[in-house]
């Protein structure tokens, strides 16, 4: 699988910090693969989507070492607005990120900064609308809508540019839960229909091991632990240590081991908890209990 | 028809003149059904400015001719004086009516395809759209942090016109910081989606004007032409009543 972001020995310090913000940063995503990154507040997971997304070092003064490569570019010798043809942005606040008064003006304006014709437009607004279902919110304005429905907005806005690349940083941070479900299921509608590289930066757990192929544990701007769902989870205690909140049924199933019980992996979901607690418990999966 | 009204409002210096422009300013008001709501902040600020200037026309400025209307030891207050005073209050409502007209009633992108028509250069009407939408953000976030100061127990309704003020410095500062980071979000999203000032780009909205679009412009500019007239070359509509 050809490799569609390579980050090498990555430094950054912002030139009002002290210390390195990311401190020799290094991996790489495949493309189509869905990496999400968690960590306590401050570990450095904004800094890096902006370093992907070539805001860092263009826009914001500081010391650069090492490189970040998006398909062929370096984000070095690109900044962000070149860069933005391969990596469409998601940020954390829904209402600060609008740029305009309608949600169709929102969706059209990045292929309009990108000289598409119009009836691509056009049609790229269609596809975009539909992909996240806010086809019926065109013609209102973004901060009319629900938290949700304004992520949606802000995710359509990035997909109508066709990325190659997805970043979404803290999407769900200010949102209900309900809002919360709405923009997972929008990011699993587009793993089922596009085959996009996406990087999600989240805390919810819970959701993060339903969707993703790997995960990459932050803490004071290094990678504590980069690794598939389920290894990443088999190391509760480090993850915990890190202030990183566990999906419950794995807590539980870690809990279960430590007490001598013989799983052979943690349960991540609650489909797979029932099937591994049913089994200690000597029943099938759908008997009652 | 905003930007011709506007310009005829606050070019002429007769009453005979501003009086019918303010009339035919309301009149919009009411034909385009533009809610009272609307108007209110409009209200409150012109009718706070004009209160100060009313005190400024009337008590401060010397009366050196027409009729004195009260007098009270070295302080008189004169007819034209309190004219002049009229005139600017009927030029600060209807250009403000007229801009509320314009906010109310044009989304933002057909101000833009407006001025992009009158070949303004790209940025100039992004800054002016960007102006417009951010006016509601920090709206929201003056409101914010003036309920959390609020529920810290400042009053905003006690005290006198100097205190309250102050108490305001309170809101200003976080404010301040808050359109600090909202401008720093706002850089990253506009250069997330490729936005370059200069360079080419194309417009997906289009805008067509129309036969009563031609009709309504040339009606106003007939107006213009008569206020500009009358303002400086004719005699017809002088600026003194009586």
């Amino acid at each position: 699988m050809k490799r569609e972001i390579i980050v090498q020995n990555l430094s950054w310090r912002y030139a009002t910090s002290q210390n390195w913000v990311l401190d020799n940063i290094t991996f790489d995503v495949e493309q189509g693969e869905f990496l999400a990154i968690t960590g306590a507040t401050g570990a450095g997971k904004t800094s890096l989507c902006l370093c992907l997304s070539g805001m860092i070092p263009h826009g914001y003064n500081g010391v650069w070492k090492g490189s970040v490569t998006i398909g062929s570019l370096d984000t070095r010798e690109h900044d962000a607005s070149d860069i933005a043809q391969r990596v469409g942005m998601v940020f954390q606040d829904p209402e600060s990120q609008f740029l305009t008064m309608s949600v169709e003006d929102e969706i059209a304006f990045g292929p309009e900064n990108l000289a598409v014709p119009r009836e691509e437009i056009g049609r790229r607004i269609h596809d975009a609308a539909e992909t996240v279902r806010i086809d019926d919110c065109l013609d209102r304005a973004p901060y009319e809508l629900s938290g949700g429905q304004k992520q949606r907005v802000a995710i359509a806005a990035a997909l109508a540019m066709e990325p190659e690349v997805l970043i979404l940083d803290e999407p769900t941070s200010q949102l209900d839960p309900v809002g919360k479900l709405e923009v997972f299921s929008v990011l699993k509608e587009l793993r089922r229909k596009k085959s996009i590289t996406i990087i999600l930066v989240e805390h919810f757990t819970e959701e993060i091991v339903k969707h993703a192929d790997r995960i990459m544990l932050l803490y004071d701007g290094r990678i504590e632990l980069l690794d598939r769902i389920e290894r990443f989870f088999e190391n509760v205690d480090l993850i915990a240590a890190k202030g990183v909140p566990i999906p419950q049924v794995t807590e539980l199933g870690h809990l279960l081991r430590s007490a001598g019980v013989n799983l052979s992996s943690l349960p991540l979901t609650l489909e797979q908890a029932v099937d591994a607690y049913s089994g200690l418990l000597g029943r099938n999966r759908n008997e009652q209990p | 028809m905003v930007a011709v009204l506007s310009f005829c409002t606050l070019t002429t210096h007769s009453l005979y003149v501003a009086g019918p422009l303010l009339a035919l300013v309301v009149l919009i008001v009411v034909l385009a059904k533009i809610p009272l709501s609307s108007l209110k902040v409009y209200t409150m600020v012109i009718g706070w400015l004009l209160m100060v200037s009313f005190v400024i026309y009337t008590v401060f400025t010397p009366v050196t001719s027409g009729t004195v209307l009260y007098r009270y030891g070295m302080l008189m207050v004169g007819l034209d004086n309190l004219l002049a005073w009229l005139l600017v209050a009927m030029k600060w409502f209807a250009a403000s009516y007229i801009t509320a007209v314009l906010l109310v009633t044009t989304k933002q992108r057909d101000i833009v395809l407006g001025l992009r028509a009158w070949k303004v250069p790209y940025i100039v009407c992004f800054i002016a759209s960007s102006i417009l939408r951010q006016l509601a953000v920090v709206s929201v976030d003056f409101f914010t942090a003036t309920e959390a100061q609020m529920s810290r127990g400042l009053d905003f309704k006690q005290g006198s016109l100097f205190t309250r003020l102050s108490r305001f410095v309170r809101v200003g500062i976080p404010l301040l910081f808050v359109s600090f980071k909202r401008m720093e979000e706002m850089s990253n999203a506009m250069q997330s989606r490729a936005f370059k000032p200069t360079g080419r780009r194309t417009t997906y909205s289009t805008i067509r004007m129309k036969t009563s679009d031609a009709l309504v412009m040339g009606a106003l500019s007939a107006l213009a032409f008569i206020v500009v007239w009358a303002t400086y070359f004719g005699t017809a509509f002088p600026y003194r009543i009586g």
